[in-house]
């Protein structure tokens, strides 16, 4: 891809030259403005939907909401993925109040309308009741009913994404470098991964770019996190690790980005911390050897020694550190989102890692750990902050240079090119005119 | 000792814990527990399992040893605990329908309804936390003290604020 030249637009100001990056807070804080990214964006985007172990046999469901789009997403009798719209095809309610489950048919509880788990239409509630419609209402053929498919629907390393588009371009093609990532995260092990049970789903009264930028700031640990970071010397206490904050940041085309930093708190693949004592130590030891054996000494030590945070262009947050975190982001409002975590596993992790890859999970992540609630603060004051002043311009320029190609490049890890990289994409997009 | 009066000592123990948790009383709350091996707990909002998945088997709120949960009072009263700093959360705590009391060597177990109520001065309205409470308490030097406290709210979505940087 080539350079994206100077300019000014309604939401940016780029001048390398003069190393200026300055995105309009309308961007965050404009009802108008959500209502156009979500058209422009939103549902244009692959967007992440779940992961292959929530649907690994056959009748198994979940719903789901992404954006806001009601969605069944399941694996229908025949073994094939799926990804329904909720919505009965006669009157409307959704056919399955479920969060999750197993079943072979869906039915809507209005008038009765029976769906095969591959979404055809199987009954209209009765033998009576069918003769009433067109025969090939439930022929399978031409004519035949069908719960509303979302067309494109794909997985990377397990991975599965949605897109609202149906001339979307393929997921891949999409992903750039950020499917390389995924496929890193893969190698943590060779039997497959699980999903651990529980959510952390909580809202956040900010617009949800927030959180994305949030998500792969190495900048704000010192600030944000003094208390953590107290924390972790505590629990180093003792021992001769002294982790520092290091690493780099990457773009990866299409406005995704990520970080990659030195563990600074221990990980089941696979680094140690003292306070997990000795088993673990042994334990942690032969995983790292496995790893090592496995991907050679370079790839092997990257896979177990560093942490990456990653966002997918626009509202997918895939986290590996203490644990393989996915934050999906549900945009709300323009000043409000709801966020929904979710973790998965290698499926041979030995018992003893798992509860240290539990433990270390609440310790970091999530509402109740020590760190989440700090962002979460952030982030709200600082959509207050757009709301109830008169500052227009938020500022990204931090480590630009006059010929930064902020397309698949790396800069150290407390630079702002892959937030730069983010909002050319975001700006490019919300520029587009519709065809006429 | 009398049922009645167990009753009673158990009540005094979370109406103190209560007011503890409501005045930022931190070191003070701290001091209820016991000595030894103790779990403070939320389990996870979202799975009908609740209370019969642990913590390392589903994604908890939060689970503290006792290190971690010294660590969180700690960490609780610096100023650079943004979330809660620098005007922090009113908070009420409110028990009731104590039951299923039972005593065994020492170790005492019941269950407890809880209702937190939580306001903050830059977010409008009162965020209401309901759920249960699984205590377990130990006499210790002659003190009923608290060994674990598992939480199980009745929320399927933290909201309002979306964090849990409070003691519950």
């Amino acid at each position: 891809m080539s350079n994206i030249a100077p300019h000014q637009s309604r939401f940016l100001q780029y001048d390398p030259q003069n190393h200026i990056f300055r995105v309009h807070r309308d961007a965050y804080a404009s009802p108008a403005v959500f209502a156009e990214e979500k058209q422009k964006i939103l549902y244009k985007s692959w967007i992440i939907l779940g992961h292959e172990t929530e649907i690994a046999n056959p009748g198994d469901f979940v719903t789901r909401r992404v954006i806001d789009r009601e969605l069944i997403f399941n694996r229908d009798s025949a073994g094939n993925v799926n990804v329904f719209f909720n919505s009965c095809m006669h009157r409307g309610p959704a056919v399955c109040k479920q969060k999750e489950g197993k079943a072979n048919i869906f039915v809507c509880p209005y008038h009765g309308w029976v769906y095969k788990n591959d979404g055809y239409l199987a009954s209209t509630g009765s033998t009576k009741a069918d003769a009433g419609y067109p025969a090939a209402y439930l022929a399978r053929g031409e004519g035949a009913v069908r719960l509303q498919r979302v067309q494109n629907v794909a997985q990377r390393a397990g991975f599965y994404f949605v897109n609202f588009d149906d001339a979307a371009i393929p997921l891949d093609d999409y992903l750039q470098g950020a499917g390389a990532r995924l496929d890193r995260m893969a190698l943590q092990t060779t039997a497959g991964f699980e999903m651990i049970a529980g959510v952390h789903e909580y809202d956040i009264n900010a617009n949800y770019k927030l959180l994305c930028e949030n998500s792969y700031d190495g900048y704000h640990l010192m600030q944000t996190h003094a208390t953590y970071l107290d924390y972790v010397k505590e629990i180093l206490k003792g021992s001769n690790l002294d982790p520092k904050l290091g690493g780099i940041v990457m773009t990866l085309g299409n406005g995704h980005g990520a970080f990659e930093i030195p563990v600074l708190s221990g990980r089941p693949v696979a680094q140690w911390l003292p306070h997990w004592g000795e088993e673990a130590r042994l334990l942690l030891e032969e995983k790292r050897n496995e790893v090592i054996a496995r991907l050679g000494a370079e790839l092997g030590a990257n896979v177990c020694d560093m942490n990456s945070n990653m966002v997918i262009f626009p509202n997918s947050v895939i986290n590996d550190q203490q644990t393989i975190l996915a934050r999906t982001i549900i945009p709300l409002a323009h000043n409000r989102m709801r966020v929904r975590a979710w973790t998965v596993a290698p499926r041979d992790e030995h018992p003893k890692l798992r509860a240290i890859r539990m433990e270390n999970i609440l310790s970091f992540l999530g509402p109740g750990g020590f760190a989440t609630p700090d962002d979460v603060s952030m982030l709200e004051w600082a959509q207050t902050g757009y709301e109830t002043t008169n500052v227009m311009w938020n500022d990204f320029s931090k480590g630009m240079t006059p010929h930064e190609t902020p397309l698949n490049a790396t800069a150290i890890y407390d630079d702002e090119m892959q937030m730069r990289a983010y909002w050319l994409q975001w700006d490019k997009l919300m520029s587009a005119r519709p065809p006429s | 000792m009398s049922e009645a009066s167990l009753r009673h000592e158990i009540e005094q123990l979370l109406h103190l814990e209560a007011d503890y948790a409501d005045d930022w009383q931190l070191p003070e709350w701290l001091g209820l527990w016991a000595e030894g091996e103790i779990l403070y707990e939320i389990g996870p909002l979202d799975t009908p399992r609740g209370d019969r998945l642990s913590h390392d088997q589903a994604l908890y709120l939060l689970s503290d040893d006792r290190f971690r949960l010294e660590q969180r009072i700690i960490r609780m009263g610096k100023p650079t605990a943004h979330a809660e700093s620098p005007v922090r959360s009113r908070t009420r705590h409110l028990y009731t329908h104590l039951r299923n009391i039972a005593a065994e060597g020492g170790i005492i177990t019941c269950k407890v309804n809880m209702l937190v109520t939580r306001t903050r001065r830059d977010t409008e309205g009162v965020a209401i936390l309901p759920g249960y409470v699984l205590f377990t308490l130990a006499r210790q030097n002659g003190a009923l003290k608290i060994q674990r406290k598992r939480i199980f709210l009745d929320l399927w979505v933290l909201s309002n604020p979306g964090t849990m940087a409070i003691i519950l």
